[in-house]
This record gives C-alpha cells, structure tokens and sequence, in this order.
C-alpha cells in the first residue's frame, strides 16, 4: 500500500444555478492577462450543449486521454514517440477557433468619434490582433440552450439516446438543461502530465495539485492536446501552458479557492482522499464498466488504522490524516457512493466528483400525462425524468447506467425521507422503505440531507493544514525569493528594483 | 435611458433629435381635457447633465457629462428590500482623474449655486409645493369615489380633492450649508417611514456632540460633508441600524394597536451599527417595523410575519389581507377580485401600424424580460459578462420560427414596429416558445450596435426602441387604503412592455 493524500473535489449539481461566479472569480484573479484573455480556468457548460472548448468531449476530435491496448495503457495520441511526427502540426490540438477570439470593445470611438449623422458605437475588436472582428463564438456561447440545434444537438453524450429522448431535449414542453461547471480535475493519472516531453507539468506530492513549472516548459503543448476536459491553456504572449492551480497560494494559506469561496449555490466541497497510488495503473487499465467501482475501490478509508500506519509511514502528517476523516468528499463519493467523476472512461483518474443532477424529475412522457410520483415500483420516475438516465451516464458512468441511477435513487430516497418528515404528505413508512430499497438507512438520510442543504463554510471546505516545515519549496530560502510577485516568472516588480 | 420604456419617444419629444418612431398620433379624437396640438412637441429639454459613471446610452446625448466615481472610489451603503442585509462600498482606491462621489459632485454643485445666490437670491423666497395624497397620512381615506373639483363634481380641497399644497421658504444663499448640515427639523419632528413614528432629540445632540459636526450661522450641525458621514448619520438615524430607535418605533406601533410589541426589540436594543462596523463585516437589520418580517436568530426574512404572529394590523383598508376592491376606479375596470384578462390581440396592440413587411418575415409577441446577469442596465454589458454571454443582447427565437424565415443562430436581424427598431444577432433555440421573441434588459448603444436599412440606414435602438408607455387607468387610482401614493411602492406606473415586432434577417451588415 502507497498512501497518497489527494486534496479532492465535490460539485454538487442539482445545486448549480449556473451563474458563473465561481468563472468570474477565476478570471479576476489568474487570467486577466494579455495571453490569457481566452482561458476559463473555470467554466460553466450548460447541458446539453458542446461546452469550451467547443466539442470537448468528442474525442475522435481531440483524441485526448489514455486507452488500453493489450493490457498496456498508452497516451491516446500524446505520446512522446507519436508527438515527433506531429512536430509542426497536432491534427488533435484544439485551435482558437476552438475556444472562441476574445474580444473587448473599441470603446475609444465612443470619445473621438467624428461629428456625423449618428450616435458613435463601440464595436467589437480582437484583444488579439486589435482589429475589428465579428463575434462568432464565446466561453459560454450555447449558455441556456442558445443555438441549441446547433449545439445541444451536437452533444458528445447523446451518444445512444433513443430517437424518442433526443426529440424531447428540443420540444419546448419537455426539455430540460442543467449546468456542468469545470476545472482541473487534478487527475491521479494525469495524461497532460504523462504527455509533457520536458517534464514541466508535474503532479504535487503533498496534495496532488497538478501544476505547470512555468520555468521548464518548452511550448510543445502536448499536455493541451492530452487532457481530454481540456483543462490546460496555452498563452500565446507568454509561450507557456497554464492551468487551473486550485488557488494553491489560497489552500496553503487555509482559504478555499476562489471558485469554492465565491460559490452562490454552495454547491462546491472540498477535502482530502486518501488512496493508494500502486493502484493506479491496474485501476486504469479496467473496463468502462468497472473504472467508477474501480476508482472508489483506491480511495482508502482514513479511519483503518493499516492505513493510517501506512500513511504516517509514507510521510503523511496526522493533522492531513485527520483531515481526511472529516473530508466531505471522501462521505459523498466513497461512503454514500453518489458522486462520481466525470468521464473516467479517459482513465486518468479525476479526482473531482459530481452528484448528479436529480431534478427537474418530472414529465417526459410523450403523451402527456403527469408522471405519478408514487407508484409500486418506487423510483420509476428516475426513467421518465427529463435528463435520459443515459445521458447523466454517459457523463458520469463510462456509458453505464448502474452507478448513475444508484446515485438518483438513493437522491430521491432522501428526498421523500425529509418530505414525510417535514410535509408529511408521504407515509413515512413508505419512505423507509425507499430508504432500503436505495441502500440507504434514517440516519444516512439524516446526514446526507445536512451535508447537502444545511452545510457550513467549514463542513464544505476541510483544508488540510500546510506544513510549511515540509513543503519541497521551503527548500529554497523565503527571503531570496521575497520579491516575486503573484503568478509566473521570478522577477520582482519594477518599482523596487 | 436604455431602461426607458418607450425610449425612441425620449428621444423625439425630450431631446428633439433623430428617432427611429414612426407612430403617427392616433390620439386626437380621444382627447377632450387637454388642448390638442397637430404637432407634438419635440426637444422640451433644454439642458441635459448625466452623472452615471457607466457612461452609457444617456452620456452619448447629454450636454454635460460629470466625472462620475465608480463604487469601489467611494463610501456608500447597499441595501435593499429584496434581502436583509447592508453592505457597505468603500473606497479601495482614490477617484480617477477628475472623478468624484455622487455626493461630492451635487455638494460642488450646490456650493456654486449659493455663490450665485449671494447675488440673486439674498433672502429665503417662498415657494409652494404640491405633493401626492401619501400613505400613513387621513389622505387614506380621502377619496373613496372618483370626483374630478375641475369639473366642479366636487370642492377644490387641498389635501383631499387635489394634491396637497404647501408654502416652503427656500434659503438658496445657505443651500450649500443646508446640503452639509443634517437639519434640525428632524430633531423636532422625529422620523418614521411604514406608518411608524419615533423621536431622535437626543439621537441628535449625540450626534452633534461626539459625531462629526458642521457649524454655520452660530449653530452646529451633524455632518453632511463627507460620504462617510452621510453613511454613518443613515445608520445612526435608521431602526434597523439603532436598537434603541427600532425599540422607539415598536413602541410607537405597540399605543396605536394596542398589542404589545416591545418584545421584538427587547434584545437587540443596545444594538449600534457604524460605518466602520460595516467595512470589517456587512451586517444584518435588526427587527424593525419597517419591515415586515421577523430576523432574530438567524431566522430567514419571510414577509409579514410580524403582522401574522403579532396580530399587528395590514396597512390596507380594512387592516386585513384585502382582495375585494370597492373602489369604483377599480369596479368600472371589472378588476374588483384577482381577474383573469386574456391577452390583446396585436391589432389592440397597435404597434403594427406604419410598419411594412419588407422580404420574408414574421410577426411575433416581443418580450424584455430581465436578464441572467442583471436586472436592468448594470453589470451585464461590462467585458466579462458580455464574453460570458454573446457579446451583444442577442434576440431569442424559437428555432421552427427562426427556419421559416431562413434565420440562423447568430445570424444579424432587424426587429422592428411602430415605435422604433433593434438590429443584433439571433440566439436561436428550442428554449423559447414559437409565436414569441425575446430581447433581455437592457442593452446600451454604446455597444456595437449597427445601423438598420428600414429606418433609414440610422443606428439602431435597444430594447426598449420597440416598446412604449401604457398607462393603466385603475393604477392612478389614489387617496383611498393602499392605493395611496408611496415613493417607489404605489403609484402609477408604465405598465409592461410586451408588444408585437416583425423580425427578418438584416439583408446588409453596416455600421
């Protein structure tokens, strides 16, 4: 057993209003600069549509992720060898045309314009050339559905759906959407990290933070075209990739990223798993169908005292073992079993999880009757919900729908529990029993109702406290490095030099 | 001006100046009270100052513009009614250039103008003053019937019959020292606001002595001189703020109801909010009567639980959760109950009238509703959101609609009626429902916005180009319970916006 300390991530779906805060936060702090007007370290996708970059999930596309080739696990088209031939152009490297042109306004027009007939307009110009564009694509372009015969249409995860199902999600009484917000998944297997040819990106031993060393990367920007969420970003002014730093300087300091921290829904948790990294390659190498249980089945249980001996014996300080065992994280995804990573069939392991979205449960049914929400059978809402069960397992289960309808069921089962409790509308006897039947008891109901709907800052958030006594870079002396400033290279700022 | 219903309107009576409207005045055999002109008349301003740091679709039409701070340049409370907390707007940086606070720039104008009136205006002139029929004031039930004294149905009363009228004395030479000065007026007469009332001498001489203080004339004043000051004399002064004066106003409730009502305030009373407070952390109100829902503990805001679970009376007429309406303004209009109107038909629209069908197009039922990431004006159009979103306000329709008259998403369209026209993008999408379109608030034209063939080859509007004013003659109704006129909660208003457009694709992209 090599114990691993993970600082994990939770979003919990059926809370997400889609507002974008958690973006907007990311962009004022990391990405409002030249080079990286484009990047959405943190975005938003409305489901279904094609997200940013556009199409990401198509990887016949992209290409990106691992596969398993005659039980060995390769880079899909990143590896080092395959990359030589791709030298001057990786067919699989997402373009601008991809993600979108940024633009702001020529707002100066509005001051100089010349008299004449009518009102100056400030129109649209590239913050990349400077010149005047016409907006054909932004982060967020399908928010809401917009365009949706273009984009929802086209959604990698209808892949499957009867004819029936993809007809609904564009039939204005019974379609339904909901919002995916994304950043690094700080994957256990990361295949931007496996792709670097010059060692930059590397995966932090203390948390398993991936990062960029801004210093060693060479522009070669395999790890862009490697990650299959498309969460690595290359500047093009600075000639280095960038990504998601889950607001390290903010953890190390006990403060919640930014995108957790400004969440309005509430929906983001946070916390350690602990897990065993010489499993990472068999549990990479399993079939679609068995990655979901396969993946849970690393994620060690911080109570077992082998795994705490383990642990300490690795290296891994008390104070982040305990940690670990108030984890919110480690009780959705490992002990209620209902958050689940998003596309783990590109077998790098996220470590980010999602609670799938429950809601709206009602009414597809073409003729038009109501969907009855009790009957024998006590969860056959979950199928004639407006979200196809199929298309939360294509997102959510590797294309199978086992794990996805536990998750929906054991959702409504704690549903209805706190509906007979507090409405009183349901017979608590029936509820009990859709307890059972979900695999679920009272008191899990109990907690799993707090955690979700009465959680504080601090349940939501369990940050393992920094060690600065054993943190790599307290290698290196403070004080030598005392004027370099924010993100990137080490040079201090102008006026004090 | 973007959120101005009937903006075009604006732009042809108020400034005099290019329109898109071609609405023709339909009005004239309607009109009995007032004098009928062929000729509407057109530029009635003369002057137009704009001081709004958003530099928006009215800075591009003012005469004057004024260096407006942002809000992160100067001190300023946020509040509001639809939560229950105050936050405070401090300054992170100095004003730009030559920028100043709201506050400052009507002080500087107000010192000005007392310099002026040194020579103009050397002693105080009386002026009068006609105010509305006010809630909380006996012109509750001052008219119970529609009575017009012009036509002699009734005896001209001030007060009663007609807007209430005051003689004021204005001292224009000491109006800067006024504009600084929190006036001793409120010491005498207390202050009270939802039917409540409640005495502040003492408040007041704490304030002049341990406050920031101005003197003018032999006399000291709490300040008014800087934002700050005018923030901490609000929290000072307000129920929600000050325990003690939300006890105060309880108690004013409690003898005119005759309900014990202290209680509410028992724990909170020695409850002191300052500025300073404010900046470490905003804060929540206290219980107060000027709202309606109950606070203490944590417990969430959810109105008229005050009412509820103290039997303090509704502010209606009949102290009740009131739905039948006697009123004959309201009887005459059959809205007496909660009613059911089915929608106008475009016809009765009449927004439809000049306007020609020019290559395939389609009638549709327009709405503005108010947008994802704003509510009116603000916040939506800076570069972030317009990124988030399309980078313009794009115009909604149904995709079945949108292939009949062969529009594409993010295809250009020209959407326009009577009252004016829109030029931007489609935002096609099975979201909306066929038979309407939608334009959210509020887009400015200072955005890229192109210029429209049918109209001329002029700049295009904004949303509310295609919409007008509707006056809905029961709103007028006042001087009777809770009809009765009350600064932004009852009076009479626009009403709402839908009407009717045609929508096609813009045949020729130009700017």
């Amino acid at each position: 057993m090599n114990v691993r300390s993970q600082i994990s991530m939770m979003f919990h779906l059926d809370k997400c209003i889609g507002c974008h805060t958690c973006s907007i936060a990311c962009k004022n702090i990391w990405t409002d600069r030249k080079g990286a007007e484009y990047m959405w370290w943190n975005n938003v996708e409305t489901k279904p549509g094609t997200g940013y970059p556009t199409q990401w999930e198509n990887q016949e596309k992209y290409d990106g992720g691992w596969e398993e080739k005659n039980g060995k696990l390769g880079l899909k088209s990143t590896s080092k060898s395959r990359l030589v031939f791709n030298i001057f152009h990786n067919p699989h490297m997402p373009s601008m045309d991809d993600y979108y042109e940024p633009w702001t306004y020529d707002y100066e027009e509005l001051f100089n314009a010349k008299e004449g007939p009518d009102q100056p307009t400030a129109r649209p110009v590239s913050q990349v050339t400077g010149e005047l564009i016409q907006i054909k694509k932004g982060p967020n372009w399908d928010d809401d559905l917009g365009g949706s015969p273009i984009y929802a249409e086209s959604d990698p995860n209808l892949e499957g759906l009867s004819d029936e199902q993809k007809e609904q999600l564009s039939a204005v009484e019974r379609l339904v959407f909901f919002y995916l917000p994304r950043i690094c998944n700080h994957c256990l297997n990361p295949s931007c990290v496996a792709s670097c040819p010059s060692g930059a990106l590397y995966k932090r031993g203390e948390d398993g933070i991936v990062l960029v060393d801004q210093n060693r990367c060479r522009a070669w920007r395999s790890c862009i075209a490697a990650c299959p969420y498309k969460k690595v970003y290359y500047n093009w002014f600075s000639g280095k990739s960038e990504k998601c730093i889950l607001c390290y300087p903010r953890l190390e300091t006990g403060q919640a990223p930014a995108c957790f921290h400004s969440c309005v829904g509430r929906i983001r948790y946070l916390g350690v798993l602990l897990y065993d990294a010489d499993q990472i390659e068999q549990v990479a190498k399993k079939s679609d169908e068995e990655l979901v249980e396969a993946q849970r089945s690393m994620i060690l249980d911080p109570f077992d005292p082998e795994v705490i001996a383990a642990a300490r014996a690795n290296g891994i300080h008390d104070s982040v073992i305990e940690s670990a065992q108030r984890s919110p994280v480690y009780k959705f995804v490992k002990v209620w079993k209902i958050a689940l990573p998003p596309h783990i069939e590109y077998r790098t392991l996220p470590m980010l999880f999602y609670v799938p979205p429950l809601s709206p449960v009602m009414a597809n049914k073409p003729d038009g009757s109501p969907v009855e929400n009790i009957s024998d059978d006590l969860f056959h809402d979950i199928d004639e919900s407006r979200v196809p069960v199929k298309f939360l397992a294509n997102l959510f289960g590797a294309g199978h729908e086992g794990k996805v309808r536990y998750a929906l069921r054991k959702q409504k089962a704690v549903r209805w529990y706190r509906r007979a409790k507090t409405v009183g509308d349901v017979e608590m006897e029936m509820a009990e029993r859709m307890l059972r039947e979900a695999d679920s008891t009272v008191e899990e109901a109990e907690e799993i109702y707090k955690l979700s709907a009465l959680c504080s800052f601090e349940e939501r958030f369990v940050i393992p406290p920094m060690h600065r006594e054993e943190a790599i870079e307290m290698a290196a002396d403070p004080l030598e490095h005392k004027h370099s400033t924010g993100f990137g290279f080490l040079s201090g700022p102008w006026r004090s030099m | 001006m973007s959120s101005a219903k009937g903006h075009e309107y604006f732009l042809k009576h108020y400034l005099g100046t290019h329109t898109n409207a071609i609405a023709e005045d339909l009005a004239q055999d309607s009109v009995k009270e007032v004098k009928w002109h062929d000729k509407a008349p057109q530029g009635k301003m003369d002057l137009v100052v704009d001081l709004n740091f958003r530099m928006d679709t009215s800075a591009l039409y003012s005469d004057i513009v004024l260096p407006a701070a942002t809000w992160y340049e100067k001190s300023d409370l946020n509040s509001t009614d639809m939560h229950s907390f105050i936050h405070p707007l401090s300054a992170a940086v100095p004003p730009c250039w030559e920028s100043k606070s709201d506050w400052q720039i009507f002080q500087t104008v107000a010192k000005k103008f007392s310099e002026l009136a040194e020579k103009h205006f050397p002693e105080p002139v009386k002026d009068i003053v006609a105010t509305a029929l006010t809630h909380d004031t006996p012109a509750e039930i001052a008219q119970p019937e529609i009575r017009d004294w012009s036509k002699g149905e009734t005896e001209a009363v001030p007060g009663k019959t007609m807007p209430a009228l005051k003689v004021v004395s204005r001292d224009y030479k000491n109006l800067y020292n006024q504009f600084i000065s929190f006036g001793p007026k409120v010491r005498e007469s207390g202050l009270g606001a939802h039917g409540t009332h409640y005495n502040v001498e003492d408040v007041y001489d704490e304030a002049v002595m341990d406050g920031p203080r101005v003197s003018w004339d032999g006399k000291a004043y709490p300040s008014l001189a800087e934002d700050i000051h005018v923030c901490d004399q609000i929290l000072r002064f307000a129920t929600v703020t000050n325990g003690e004066l939300a006890h105060r106003s309880y108690k004013d409730i409690e003898e005119k109801t005759g309900v014990p009502l202290v209680h509410l305030a028992e724990k909170n009373r020695g409850v002191r909010v300052s500025f300073a407070d404010l900046q470490s952390q905003p804060r929540r109100f206290i219980n107060s009567p000027m709202w309606s829902g109950l606070i203490e503990n944590g417990r969430a805001y959810a109105p008229f639980t005050y009412n509820v679970e103290n039997d303090v009376p509704w502010r209606t007429l009949t102290g009740r959760q009131h739905f039948y309406l006697d009123h004959p303004g309201y009887i005459d209009f059959g809205e007496y109950l909660p009613t059911y109107k089915p929608k106008p038909l475009p016809a009765e629209y009449a927004d439809l009238k000049f306007s020609k069908e020019v290559g395939p197009s389609l009638m549709l039922n327009y709405l503005t509703p108010h947008g994802k990431w704003h509510i009116h004006s603000t916040y939506g159009d800076n570069q972030r959101m317009t990124t988030l979103s399309r980078g313009c306000e794009p115009f909604w329709i149904n995709h079945h609609d949108a292939a009949e008259i062969d529009i594409e998403d993010n295809d250009w369209v020209e959407v326009h009626n009577d009252n004016g026209v829109v030029v931007t993008r489609a935002a096609v999408s099975a979201r909306i429902p066929r038979g309407i379109c939608i334009q959210y608030h509020s887009p400015e034209r200072t955005l890229g916005v192109p210029k429209s063939p049918l109209r001329g080859n002029r700049r295009a509007g904004g949303h509310n180009s295609l919409t007008r004013i509707r006056l809905k003659p029961n709103l007028m109704v006042g001087g009777y319970g809770q009809f009765t006129y009350h600064f932004n909660y009852w009076g009479p208003t626009g009403v709402n916006r839908d009407t009717h457009i045609l929508v096609r694709k813009l045949p020729e992209l130009k700017w």
